[in-house]
C-alpha cells in the first residue's frame, strides 16, 4: 500500500483539477478497491431565478485547510472506505469550469456512494469558504445553498 | 496595550469596507470586549452580529466569551456558501470549537 500524502488528498487551489489523475491517484493507495464514486461541482449560469456571469470563492487559509482535513478524517472513521479526496478550488471561476472534487474509494460501490455523499454535504456546512457570483446586475454573495 | 487583528470574510468585508482591522486594546481583554470596540471603530458591524454563525480566534471556533491577548487574530465568520446559517454548533464543532476560557 502507498504511503498517504494527505496534502495530495485533500486541497484548496486556484488552479483546475483533472478528474482522471485523481482517480489514478487514489487508485494507487490500495489494490483492494473495487468501487470508486466521485462528485464534482461546476459552475453554472443560472441561480435563484438569476443569470450569473462568474463565481468567486474565497477562503480562510489555515482553518478551512484544516476543516477540510477534518471531514475526510471524520468519513475515513464513520464509514468502511480506503481513502476520499477533497479538491476545492478559489478565485474567480468562469461558466462551466469545475469548482469541487470529491472522490471516495471503497471495496465495494455502496461505502463509497455514501461517503461521496456525505464529505459533500459536509464541507459545503462546515468549511469556511464564500462565494459570491457576478451576475448582470452586479456581486451578490450567496450564503444559503443547502 | 496588546494589538489584535480582526479579518472580514464574505460580505462581511464589504459591510466593514475593508479586508481587517487593527485594534489596540487591553492585554488581555474579553471577546466581548472586541466586539464593542470594532462596533465602535466600523458601526457597520453592528448590524451584522446577528449574521455571524461563528467566531474563530487564530483559526479556532470559540463559543461565548474568551479571553483575548496581544497577537490573537480575530474573525467574526457569515454563513459559509454551502449552509444553511442555521448551523453554528455544527459548523463550531466540526472546525474543532474550544469551550468557554479554556484557550
Amino acid at each position: 500500500m502507498a504511503k498517504i500524502d494527505i496534502k495530495q488528498r485533500v486541497r484548496i487551489q486556484k488552479e483546475p483539477f483533472s478528474i482522471e489523475e485523481e482517480i489514478e491517484k487514489i487508485k494507487s493507495v490500495s489494490t483492494r478497491i473495487g468501487g470508486i464514486v466521485s462528485f464534482v461541482g461546476a459552475a453554472r449560469d443560472f441561480s435563484k431565478g438569476r443569470e450569473v456571469c462568474q463565481i468567486e470563492f474565497e477562503h480562510y487559509p489555515i482553518m478551512a485547510e484544516r476543516a477540510l482535513e477534518k471531514v475526510r478524517e471524520e468519513a475515513l472513521r464513520q464509514f468502511p472506505i480506503i481513502d476520499v479526496t477533497i479538491i476545492h478550488r478559489i478565485g474567480m471561476i468562469e461558466i462551466g469550469e469545475n469548482i469541487v472534487l470529491v472522490i471516495a474509494a471503497a471495496q465495494h460501490r455502496k461505502e463509497a456512494f455514501n461517503a461521496c455523499e456525505w464529505c459533500i454535504d459536509r464541507l459545503k456546512k462546515t468549511v469556511p469558504i464564500w462565494k459570491s457570483e457576478t451576475t448582470p446586475e452586479g456581486k451578490i454573495w450567496v450564503e444559503a445553498h443547502p | 496595550m496588546g494589538v489584535v487583528v480582526v479579518r472580514f470574510f464574505g460580505h462581511f468585508k464589504e459591510v466593514a469596507g475593508r479586508q481587517e482591522v487593527t485594534l489596540h486594546v487591553p492585554d488581555p481583554s474579553s471577546l466581548n470586549h472586541i466586539r464593542e470596540m470594532l462596533e465602535e471603530t466600523i458601526p457597520s458591524m453592528k448590524a451584522i452580529q446577528k449574521q455571524v454563525v461563528g467566531v474563530a480566534v487564530n483559526c479556532n471556533v470559540i463559543q461565548g466569551d474568551v479571553v483575548i491577548h496581544d497577537g490573537d487574530e480575530i474573525a467574526f465568520l457569515p454563513p459559509f456558501s454551502g449552509g444553511d446559517g442555521t448551523v453554528v454548533s455544527e459548523q463550531a464543532s466540526a472546525l474543532g470549537a474550544r469551550p468557554l476560557r479554556s484557550r
